[in-house]
């Protein structure tokens, strides 16, 4: 077999294990809708029930592509309350474990992720602040790293974002919408 | 002006050498000088204790941008001191192009921003006034896609636009905002970087204690529009919220962030309204290649 195709084959492998997502479980704050696509107009398969467990596989937009037996489809984001995970541990400096600090959302992200420690890692913790002393040569090495707005404007034209208008949104407490939070109005 | 911060310089050294008397969280910065703050280290609750003040926000526009820059700075750099910047400058620049795109949809685009990866594992994310935006690399870890990271990204840049951490500085510092502005700038002046151990104090009390807890409401309901506003799929930082609900609140891996924000579920609950009238700019744009690339190595 051709070395360069079977190095292909291994990267592809890599990069899909790392991109897929694996399920974490949820459970419904209320009753709600499984529709056949993410949308508010797409059709309902079934009505799930408030405090039902469900897996949850990915995320769009405010969706989440949840199952429920056999049952698979998409529920509102803000519908779906993840389950804690139980265990309490100390952060691993290297950063792995880190699937299982937030219930095995980042799947792949420990084996591959390249955001690993250098050496002498110290938390942002509560001592590690109190005893802080400024670092004055750290803060002058983000100046090589900073970026002026047209960098930033060619970053974001490379992958296609572009700027729209919206306005801020200074919305009530939810209190006064709560009632409009039902299933999705 | 000069014998005065030299007193209460004094009367800091003094009550830090005092344990008993000052408050769990309070390391004798500002804080101290006006009796040991407020906040007692069990049970903390900011929002009540600053809610309490009232309308700071309004005195803090006082000062001018230089000045607000030069806190700024002696913040980033005291936050330094507890974490590094992680070491790969791919990562630091993809970071800086992210945020500096994400900003410039913002009201103050011209600031010197800067972004930074901080090396430490514990799940969290900082602003300094100015505009200095950090990220720890073990809140990055647990992200999926860019629109999460500009989401957080845009939240801390929120803070920066309110100027909240001036505001929460000048809560608890008794010389108010004068005072700081003139230590502040005390230091860029001094060649061996010397910051007045009374104005490192009081900015390890500004990120001890946090900020005001509608402050953080607020910079949540900015984040999400500054998000959309470059094009990324405004429910990132719910995403990150809901990953963050996930946790065990006792970890230690979040339990400074737990001690200076209000719980996920909350800003979750206080985002709903906002992200329900955004549903309609929601982006089908996400650059998973280059945040995979960037945050994740291919080995």
């Amino acid at each position: 077999m051709n070395i360069n195709l079977l190095h292909t084959a291994l990267i592809m492998l890599l990069l899909s294990t790392s991109l897929a997502a694996a399920d974490r479980t949820g459970i419904l704050t209320r009753d709600s809708e499984l529709r056949n696509a993410p949308g508010k107009t797409a059709d309902s398969i079934a009505t799930l029930a408030a405090q039902s467990k469900v897996r949850i596989h990915r995320r769009q937009g405010g969706w989440y592509e949840i199952s429920q037996g056999e049952k698979t489809g998409w529920v509102r984001l803000l519908t779906v309350k993840h389950e804690k995970n139980g265990k309490r541990q100390k952060p691993d400096p290297e950063g792995k474990g880190i699937d299982e600090l937030i219930g095995g959302l980042a799947t792949g992200h420990e084996k591959s992720n390249k955001v690993t420690a250098a050496t002498a890692v110290r938390g942002i913790d509560e001592e590690e602040l109190k005893n802080a002393e400024p670092d004055p040569a750290a803060l002058e090495q983000l100046e090589h790293y900073a970026v002026d707005a047209d960098t930033g404007q060619a970053a974001a034209d490379e992958v296609g974002l572009q700027n729209k208008h919206v306005e801020y949104i200074t919305a009530g407490r939810s209190k006064d919408n709560d009632d409009n939070r039902s299933e999705d109005e | 002006m000069k014998t005065s911060i030299r007193a209460r310089l004094m009367l800091a050294v003094l009550l830090s050498a005092l344990p008993g008397m000052t408050a769990a969280l309070d390391i004798g910065g500002f804080g101290s000088l006006l009796g040991g703050g407020s906040d007692s280290g069990n049970g903390i609750d900011i929002g009540q204790v600053v809610s309490g003040i009232g309308d700071i926000g309004r005195t803090v526009t006082g000062i001018s941008e230089e000045e607000e820059i030069e806190i700024g700075r002696n913040a980033a750099a005291v936050l330094l001191g507890a974490a590094k910047p992680v070491d790969d400058p791919a990562l630091q620049r993809y970071i800086n192009k992210v945020g500096r795109w994400v900003v410039s949809q913002s009201e103050r685009p011209d600031l010197p921003w800067r972004f930074c990866v901080l090396d430490t594992p514990h799940l969290n994310a900082f602003a300094s006034p100015g505009g200095y935006v950090f990220i720890t690399r073990g809140l990055l870890q647990t992200m999926s896609s860019e629109s999460e990271l500009a989401g957080v990204l845009a939240h801390e840049a929120a803070h920066v636009l309110q100027k909240h951490h001036v505001k929460a500085i000048t809560s608890f510092s008794s010389s108010g905002v004068s005072g700081i502005v003139k230590l502040a700038s005390q230091t860029s002046g001094a060649q061996d970087n010397f910051m007045a151990t009374e104005l490192v104090n009081g900015l390890k009390d500004m990120y001890l204690r946090g900020l005001d807890k509608e402050d953080e409401y607020e910079a949540d309901r900015m984040g999400v529009v500054i998000a959309a506003r470059a094009g990324y799929d405004p429910y990132g930082l719910a995403s990150v919220l809901q990953t963050l609900d996930s946790v065990n609140p006792d970890d230690d891996s979040v339990s400074l962030m737990f001690k200076t924000h209000p719980t996920p579920f909350a800003r979750l609950d206080e985002l709903t309204p906002v992200l329900d009238q955004l549903d309609d700019s929601v982006s089908q744009v996400e650059p998973d290649k280059r945040f995979n690339t960037s945050v994740m190595a291919q080995r």
